[in-house]
């Protein structure tokens, strides 16, 4: 078998025999990972309804997605006999770790709660183990749980025939008895009821669970027998020893929890995984409070010059500090001899030093940063597809507003789709540590959502999680997957934080759905979905009139309108104003909106209103790239260059992969007159995304101050072709023939724009700047009256923009300038 | 050299001729009724169709940008309640102006569905010398 290539796995060696059959690890060559291939016992390969039977069940345990359970990521036929495909786990099983040394208390406790969660959601999807034991449970290199096997017991039950589980654990009797060397090891982890050949239910895997707590307590079995029939004996009849009386260092806690979960009456017992895995977490919590209480109050007090070590000094040492070489405690030993006070607050200072610099080494590094990838949208049905950004939008959005918690924007994760990279690739590039996948499904009337966190070190699955929502559904999902992630990241929640996140903007599903179309209109950044975002924001505030995102919703596309000059900002900034006012009418700590806020009154000139509203924008969530930009620009137009490149920066960092953020910082060098540094990084912008317009009219303009008329063109040419002849790349083409002393071309634009104008907006600074640049300065000025008048976006740069230095001297553009409130 | 683009309409459109400028102003959104009580609904091909190349070029004389730009102006300052609706396909186009009352599309006059009436302009039908379409 082994350098045999099944379907597309290379089968590499073999891990191990037993029971459930060979198991081997492979390569697979499609995704280029190891795996682990299980290949079923003879009995199932040679019975075809067991086979059937087999990948039934298989299939059922693969739509298990837990951290502490080991993935199931494929079934395969090779000559007949099946085979499961499984994550290949570096690590020892549970079995050999017991074996080679007693376990921490607090070890134990962990253990003991990634088990029950483990079991707590297999039990959620109806799927029973059947058979928890130390040799069944993986303990990886990183001390995380993965419990194996589920559900397999009982394909390896018996024959196909029997397929009840009282049938199932009846076969399993018969085999133990009749082979008791064999399973000799499986029968101690039995339930009384699997014993008596009884139904089983999820209640049989705790009473497992509470044997393999049992003995990783106390490195014993509750009931051991020399034989099959003795241990079934003792199962049935036995009360176990109170396993404090064997460690006397277990606090009496774990000791009823343990008994708790060994009742032999089903209905005495622990009656769900949830139930025991509250009691361990509440242990966990107590005991941690308790160390640390003592660690607080008694490592201040004086230490008494003739008095021993304080408990929690002893305390501190047993836990964190290795024990002192020989030779150390004698040299320590002397010098408490001369100085007892001294050494005894030196050796203190030491253990806590040493222990601080333990965790600072051994510490595992928190998950500070996430990437919520878009949605799979799997069958790409066009239908669905503002469905599957939407969600990653919403869930973005939520986790923004955590605390503690970098959410890269969902402008920067849009167009990472179907990529190959690497997990590990993906998290380098957003510089995360942790992805958020997922994909949605249309089936029938409803969606399966699958949904995966990945910690990039390692490769390694946090979280995952399945959902099968109607659409109406789709807003209470996401707050469910935001809030399960903050869980499992362990974010510190305030009661305010989870209330952001529960926040459900507007209880009409009907404009949930108008509003993620109009969100997914919006990302695209082009006229045509600016046009049907606006309609569908409005159709969202006509459902529900008091949905604030819908309001903040509908002041970006106006941001945008006036941005890309479809209209005069004079006409869009009131109704911009208008509706982010509304919005934060309804809620005060959207940051959307408090940025369009900021952005209107930005180029209504109010300086110290916009700066207001984009520091709380930013206040609100450090996480939104559009507040850092747009303050960013803010702050360059004033001159404020230092504080605007940290802005920019901060942009960038949190949408790496934006064109528009790594075009600001290429522009703020041009603004700076910096020109072979603008020209180098907006060339690098353009080498990552060609067609982004807005880089060809800067690369342009940039190489027209350097006096390079020619490249200049070639670029402004480019911009008006790529933006399918827009009004606004046709003016800086008109420019550049100005500048380039191209009179006759220049002049033949000016009268195309001013053609253009009778049917749609040309800015007037456009023109204006064709004439300075003409040397027309009083047609200049002219131009430049109406810019003021519409309010014209490009005014806000007359202080530091280069292409004026023509007409900088004249009187009338100080004037300007001051009419600007630009000083 | 494709063929003419011909102009169809619903039967219950009380139409059977307009001026070239009368049908820029239909274009335009200047004029948004038939009659009294019969709007005008615009059905224009998507991007990349030769129908609607035409239709910029000869009607509208805009680029594809400025014709947005256009729409979301004219919408914004509700000089109009909607822009064109878009059509896919010819057949859209001709399932799409049977069933909307006062609807008006563009497709090749080598393809006109039947049930639809092509309207002259300045008097002239597709094939016709001066015919302004093509």
């Amino acid at each position: 078998m082994l350098g045999r290539t099944i379907s597309h796995y290379r089968i590499l060696s073999v891990l191990g025999k037993g029971g459930m059959g060979i198991v081997y690890k492979a390569e697979d060559i499609r995704l280029g990972r190891s795996v682990a291939l299980k290949f079923a016992p003879e009995s199932i390969a040679i019975d075809r309804i067991a086979v059937e039977r087999f990948q039934r069940e298989a299939r059922a345990v693969s739509a298990l997605n837990h951290p502490n359970i080991c993935t199931l990521h494929d079934i395969g036929e090779a000559d007949g006999c099946p085979f499961l495909v499984m994550e290949c786990l570096e690590g020892e099983t549970l079995r050999d770790r017991i074996l080679s040394r007693q376990l921490p208390v607090d070890e134990v406790i962990d253990l003991a709660i990634q088990m029950a969660d483990a079991l707590d959601a297999a039990h959620a999807r109806g799927i029973v183990h059947r058979d928890i034991k130390p040799a069944n449970v993986f303990l990886t290199q990183r001390g995380h749980i993965k419990v194996m096997d589920f559900g397999l017991a009982k394909l390896t039950a018996g024959p196909s025939a029997p397929s009840s589980d009282s049938t199932m654990a009846t076969a399993v009797l018969d085999n133990a008895l009749t082979n008791p060397g064999s399973t000799i090891g499986t029968v101690s982890y039995m339930s009384p009821e699997q014993v008596s050949g009884e139904e089983l239910d999820a209640r049989t895997d705790l009473f497992s669970l509470g044997v393999v707590l049992y003995e990783l307590a106390t490195g014993r079995l509750p009931f051991r027998g020399n034989t099959s029939a003795l241990a079934f004996v003792a199962i049935l009849h036995d009360t176990p020893i109170p396993p404090g009386s064997l460690r006397p260092d277990l606090p009496p806690e774990l000791d009823r929890i343990i008994l708790k979960a060994l009742e032999k009456s089903r209905d005495l017992r622990y009656q769900a995984a949830a139930e025991i895995r509250a009691d361990l977490k509440r242990l966990r919590r107590d005991s941690d409070s308790n160390r640390s209480i003592a660690a607080t109050v008694e490592s201040p007090r004086p230490v008494p010059a003739a008095a021993p070590p304080s408990d929690s000094y002893q305390s501190i040492t047993s836990v964190s500090a290795p024990a002192p070489s020989p030779s150390s405690a004698e040299y320590l030993a002397q010098v408490v001899k001369r100085n007892r006070r001294a050494a005894v607050i030196a050796l203190a200072v030491m253990v806590v030093l040493g222990a601080l610099g333990a965790y600072y080494w051994l510490r595992p590094t928190a998950i500070d940063s996430l990437a919520v990838l878009p949605f799979e949208n799997v069958g790409g049905d066009p239908a669905t597809e503002y469905l599957s950004d939407g969600i990653t939008e919403s869930i973005i959005n939520s986790l923004s507003q955590l605390p503690k918690l970098s959410v890269r924007s969902f402008s920067s994760v849009q167009h990472i789709r179907k990529s190959t990279a690497s997990p590990q690739e993906t998290g380098k590039a957003l510089k995360v540590r942790a992805l958020l996948t997922g994909r949605l499904v249309k089936r029938g009337d409803g969606f399966a959502i699958s949904t995966e966190l990945i910690d990039v070190n390692g490769n390694r699955q946090i979280w995952g999680s399945q959902y099968t929502p109607r659409l109406t559904d789709f807003q209470a999902i996401q707050e469910q997957i935001s809030r399960e992630i903050s869980d499992r990241l362990r974010v510190q929640l305030t009661g305010q934080d989870l209330r952001r996140i529960a926040h459900q903007s507007t209880t009409d599903s009907v404009a949930y759905q108008l509003y993620l179309q109009g969100r997914f209109q919006w990302n695209k950044r082009t006229l045509e979905g600016m046009q049907e975002s606006i309609d569908l924001f409005q159709q969202a505030i006509n459902k529900d009139p008091q949905y604030a995102l819908a309001y903040a919703g509908q002041a970006d596309a106006y941001a945008l309108l006036a941005d890309f000059s479809v209209l005069p900002a004079r006409e869009v900034l009131p109704k911009l104003e208008s509706a982010a006012q509304k919005a934060l009418q309804l809620e005060d700590r959207l940051a959307e909106a408090h940025t369009s806020l900021g952005w209107a009154r930005f180029h209504n000139w109010d300086w110290p209103g916009a700066e207001q509203e984009f520091k709380r924008a930013i206040e609100l969530n450090q996480g939104y790239p559009t507040a850092h930009a747009w303050y960013g620009e803010y702050l360059m137009v004033l001159g404020r260059s230092d504080e605007a490149q940290r802005e920019m920066a901060l942009a960038q960092e949190l949408n790496p992969v934006s064109s528009a953020a790594k075009l600001a910082l290429g522009y703020r060098f041009y603004y700076s007159r910096q020109y072979p540094q603008a020209v180098d990084q907006i060339q690098k912008t353009l080498a990552a995304d060609p067609a982004f317009v807005p880089a060809h009219v800067y690369l342009g303009r940039a190489w027209q101050q350097s006096g390079k008329s020619t490249e200049a063109l070639v670029e402004f040419r480019k911009a008006l072709d790529l933006s399918q002849g827009d009004t606004n790349e046709l003016g800086w083409l008109g420019q550049g023939y100005a500048a380039a002393g191209q009179q006759a071309d220049a002049r033949k634009t000016l009268a195309d724009l001013k053609e253009r104008g009778q049917q749609t907006y040309v800015q007037p600074i456009a023109l204006g700047l064709i004439h300075a640049l003409l040397g027309e300065k009083d047609q200049a000025f002219d131009w430049l009256q109406r810019a003021f008048d519409d309010r014209s976006t490009g005014l806000v740069y007359l202080k530091v923009d280069p292409a004026w230095d023509g007409i900088r001297g004249d009187s009338r553009f100080t004037e300007l300038q001051n009419r600007v409130g630009l000083k | 050299m494709g063929s003419d683009i011909a102009i169809v309409v619903r039967q219950d459109v009380p139409v059977e001729n307009v001026t070239f400028a009368e049908l820029r102003k239909l274009l335009l959104g200047d004029r948004q009724f038939w009659s009294s009580n019969l709007r005008v609904t615009l059905l224009v091909r998507a991007p990349g169709a030769r129908e609607r190349e035409v239709v910029l070029k000869t009607i509208y004389q805009m680029s594809e940008a400025q014709f947005r730009q256009y729409w979301i102006a004219k919408v914004f300052r509700a000089e109009a309640a909607s822009g064109p609706r878009v059509v896919y396909s010819n057949e859209m186009a001709a399932e799409l102006t049977s069933a909307i009352p006062g609807a008006v599309a563009f497709v090749e006059a080598t393809q006109v569905p039947k049930g639809l009436r092509v309207l002259k302009i300045n008097g002239k039908l597709p094939g016709d010398k001066d015919y302004p379409l093509r």
